[in-house]
Order: C-alpha cells, then structure tokens, then sequence
C-alpha cells in the first residue's frame, strides 16, 4: 500500500469514528428531521414552527446584548419595527424586492442602534432597560402619527403579488418554514463565533462587573456598541421576514412593549448567555401560548392568559437561571442512549 | 521617573480627600504607600486608574498627561490594578476571569489561554482553573485578581490592600508573591493596612495624612518620624 493511499485510508477511519459519535451525527439527523418535518405534518403546526424559528432569531440576537452583555434591553421591537416597516414602505413606494429592503432595514436598525448606543450606554441598569423601553416608544408613536407614509394605526398592508419568490412572497408556508430556518441557522452559528471571540469574552466580563472590566483594560462602551449593533442589525431582518410572512403590519405589533418584553423573555426563560438558550425560550414560549389558547380559549374569558402567566411565573421560580442546562442535561442523557460511542464529558 | 503625580486634589462634596498630593515613582521600584482610614490612599488609586476624574493637577506615566482618560485607556497603557474589596468575575471560572484580561494583548482565543495558564502558574492557582470565581477563599481570590491583572502584561501595578483578612502563613506568600512579581520587571505601588507588609516591601514609603504628603522616604527612617507616629496614635503616643 502506497504511503498516500495509508492515510486517505486512516483519514476515512477517523471521520467514520467521529461520525460513530452520536455528539457529531445526531445533528444531522436532527436537522434532516427538520427538513422532511414540514411536508408531513399539518399546515398549522409549520406555522408554529416558523414562530418558534422567528422567536429563536430575536431571542438570539437579544441574548448578544442582554444575555452576554448583561444590558437588560426592552426596546429591541424598535429594531424589530424599523426592519418590518423599511422594507415594506419601499416595496409599497418603489416596488423594491424586500431581497433587498431587509438590507437596507438591518442598516437602518444599525444606524438607530448608534444613536440609542450614544444615549442609553451612559446608563446602567434599570436606567438602561427604561431608556431603551421610551425609544422603542418614541418610534412607535412616531409611526402612528406620521400618517402619510405610515398609515398610522391603520397598518400597512404588503401588495399581494401570489407566489412570486424574488418578492420574497409565496403561496405556502414551507418557502417561508425554510428561510426562517436558515436564517436561525445563520444566526445561531454568528453567535457562536462572536461567543469565542474576544468581543464574546468581553461582553460575558461587562455584564459581571463592569468596574472591573474597564480595570483590565475592556473598553465597555464598544463591545456593548459592537454587540448593539449586531443584535439590531438581526433584528431589523427578522421583522422583514415577519412582514413578509403575515403581509400586514402595524405599530403596536411591530414596535410594542409587548414584543420587546416577549423577545427578553424568550432568551431569559430560555437561559442567558448561552447559544441555545434563545432556541430552547422560543420553542417553550410558543408551544405554551399555542397550548393554552387551544385548552382554555373560548372557556372563561382571559383564562388562558391567566395560565399563560401563570406557568411562565411558575418556570422562572423551578428553573431561575433559564431552561437550558436542564435541556442540555436531558440532551447528554439522550445522545447516551443513541448507538455508538459516546462520553458524556460534561 | 515612571510615574509622577503632581499636585492633585480631589474633593467628594466639602470634604477635601486628596488635597495637592504630588509623588513620584521610579522604574524597578515597590513603593509602599500607608496613612490612617480615609487619609485618601484608595482615592489616590482611583485617580491614577480614571476611576475617578480629578478636580486638579497632572498624573505623568511614562511622559504622557493621564488625565482625562478611562480606565480601560489606563489599563492599555500598562497601569493596572487590584481592589480592595477584590472584584472577581463571580459566575466565570477562575482561568476565564483571567483570559478576559489576556485579551487585552491578543485577540487570538488560544494565546489568551496560554497566558492566561501563564500567569494562574505563576501565581500558583493553576490546580483551581476551573473552579468559579465566587467559590474562592480571600488569598485565592487575591492571586485571581493578581493573575488578571498580570495578564494584562502591565508596566506599572497598583496594589490595593492585598494583605488584608489573610493569616500570618497567608501573609507571607502573599509578600514573597509580589515579591516574584517585581522581578518580572514590574514597578509597583503597594498600599497597605499593615504596616508589617509595607516594612517588608518597599523601598520607599509614603505616608498620606488626610489627603497630603505627611512624609517620604526609607521605610525605617519614615516610621521614627514624630509626625508620623502623631498620625498614627494621637499626640500622647510621642514617645511609643
């Protein structure tokens, strides 16, 4: 046996020894399940799926700022907002492809998020969530009262065009189920990088002490810019793909408190600072309000709002610090029971 | 001179905490600075670090003007310091409070890390690498922050208070450590509680009395100062 021919040999040893390893093949499988998932099972469930998807996306990109950097923000449906309303105002006025005006929304977001950062990074703590919650604010009213191009409370509805893919439009929900899974894809695996990154390392230092932080040399206010910047400029995109996907938006949907206090609570009950938790939050937030609409809804009137908080007060006080390691623990015990070798380091 | 502080004065409401203090340290030195409670030795660490702005004069390291810098921008340019009350990154384990500061020379994940293990070596933690930071009793909470802040490959280490709530067995790792670190080539300011480790420490002393220079000089000539003792003890206490 040539030398060459010994270690493509060993070589093709050591990837069908690492792919024995359930660690490095199940998500694989999990991801093919994902991909077969939406032709076989009914409509309604891919939608809950693609909101689970869209929830992971801005949870995520929360958790660069609230997460990492400890900077509890309430505003992020102002990105969310500026990225839903950019594209569509210029689909609506210049019939420009949302392709491209999810693009020009991120940098809008990018743009916003420089001014928030002069203004609220000066502030810490509550101070901080209560600067970001009036901005959000601001934005909301703003679009309620500039009318004329915004349609006020009215809403703006997206020109339905049938399927017509380069108008990121489509008849079914599987175009839209795939997008937002590549897309959460793509995020997860940027927040993975900026997690070793330098820039990950010094958020994770800011939101234990920022004194001393700064003491070692961080400079603070730019790796919480960084981070801003990045969580805003994914945000503004994932309210693109929202207003593509439900073709009507308005102001209190779009820029709400509601939506900036569900998208802390998907990465908070999910467990911050870490990549999963976000994805862990989005699936237990939307199952939940899915699950009790369908229980309680048409029963008492509100009760499965009554649920709804109520089992969300009872998670936080069994599982403060987030679902996630409890997921992760059940995570290592599965792989445990897949075939092929596995250690369960940690 | 490495380090000049030139007249400075720093008031908190009417109260005058440091008031025209000028010193100065030279390279290579340990520079032990003593003083009763809240003759304003911290606050002086805080102006050098930026940790405060200061009302008045001029803080020269290595001949730049540091006033009007962060303490980030301080750090950078190779002062570093430890706390008082020590300041660990509570829920991160011991060597990833210390790789944090390794960043500051190196944006590669791994030499971080090298350095990081560097510097817990040299201040014998390694064996507590993974250990949180919250779980660390004083002394080695004391050499975390002391391996964070040599990690930051300073020129210049301000000391705050390492010896305090250590045992006498503690305490003397404690002075052989910094000891060690001077000869890496690192001047640095010591101040101190314990009059017994500024004695064993430094070559020269300063001593701050509500906020200015009461005297200066070799630490045994510095003790037998009349002023000093006053300072000290109160007038009664002259011939202690």
């Amino acid at each position: 046996m040539t030398r060459a021919a010994q270690r493509e040999l060993e070589m093709g040893q050591k990837i069908s020894q690492r792919m024995g390893n359930p660690e490095v093949y199940f998500p694989f499988v999990a991801l093919l399940v994902l991909m077969i998932l939406p032709f076989t099972i009914p409509v309604f469930f891919v939608h809950i799926l693609i909101m689970i998807f869209l929830f992971a996306i801005i949870g995520s990109a929360w958790n660069l700022i609230g997460g990492y950097g400890g900077q509890l923000s309430l505003g992020h449906a102002a990105f969310f907002g500026i990225g839903a309303y950019a594209s569509t105002m210029l689909l609506r006025s210049y019939g420009l492809t949302p392709w491209v005006g999810m693009f020009i929304g991120g940098l809008l977001a990018l743009v916003m998020g420089v001014l928030l950062g002069v203004i609220c990074f000066r502030l810490r703590g509550p101070y901080f969530a209560i600067a970001t919650i009036g901005l959000a604010e601001v934005l909301r009213l703003l679009a309620l009262h500039f009318r004329t191009w915004t349609n006020g409370a009215i809403g703006l509805t997206i020109p339905f065009k049938g399927n017509a893919p380069l108008l990121y439009q489509f008849s079914s929900k599987i175009p839209y189920y795939f997008i937002s899974l590549i897309f959460l894809i793509l995020t997860l695996l940027v927040i993975r990088r900026v997690e070793d990154s330098r820039l990950g390392n010094y958020l994770l230092a800011i939101g234990q002490d920022q004194d001393a932080a700064e003491a070692i040399g961080i400079d603070s206010a730019k790796a919480k810019r960084m981070a801003y910047y990045l969580s805003a400029f994914i945000t503004a995109v994932a309210g693109t793909f929202y207003a593509q996907y439900v073709y009507f938006i308005e102001p209190e949907s779009v820029f709400g408190l509601g939506l900036s206090i569900q998208i802390a609570l998907v990465a908070i009950l999910g467990g911050v600072g870490k990549v999963w938790g976000p994805v862990v939050g989005a699936v237990l937030i939307e199952s939940l309000t899915q699950f009790t609409q369908y229980a309680f809804a048409g029963t008492i009137y509100g009760l499965e709002q009554i649920v709804y908080g109520s089992l969300l007060v009872v998670i936080i006080l069994v599982r403060p610090l987030g679902l996630i390691q409890w997921v992760q623990t059940l995570y290592h015990r599965w792989l445990n029971l897949l075939p092929g070798k596995y250690a369960s380091g940690s | 001179m490495l380090l000049e502080v030139k007249n400075v004065s720093k008031s908190f409401g009417g109260l005058k905490a440091v008031n025209g203090l000028t010193f100065s340290v030279a390279e290579g030195e340990i520079y032990g600075q003593i003083g009763p409670n809240g003759a304003g030795k911290t606050t002086a660490f805080n102006l050098i670090t930026g940790f405060y702005p200061l009302d008045e004069g001029e803080i020269w390291f290595k001949g730049e003007n540091l006033v009007g810098l962060k303490p980030f921008h301080i750090c950078q340019r190779g002062i570093c310091r430890t706390f008082q009350i020590a300041k660990p990154f509570r829920d991160l384990t011991v060597l990833k409070n210390v790789v944090m500061a390794a960043f500051l020379k190196t944006s590669s994940s791994r030499e971080a890390e090298e350095r990081a293990l560097a510097a817990l070596s040299f201040v014998k933690l390694l064996d507590k690498k993974e250990s949180l930071a919250r779980s660390l009793n004083t002394i080695d909470q004391r050499r975390m922050e002391l391996a964070r802040a040599l990690a930051t490959e300073p020129k210049l280490l301000l000391l705050d208070e390492m010896m305090a709530g250590l045992n006498p067995r503690e305490f003397d790792d404690a002075i052989d450590l910094i000891r060690k670190v001077r000869t890496r080539g690192i001047t640095i300011i010591v101040v101190e509680h314990v009059i017994k480790a500024i004695l064993a420490l430094s070559d020269r002393i300063l001593v701050i009395y509500q906020g200015t220079k009461l005297a200066e000089g070799k630490p045994g000539e510095v003790l037998k100062d009349l002023k000093v003792i006053e300072a000290y003890l109160g007038k009664g206490y002259r011939h202690a």
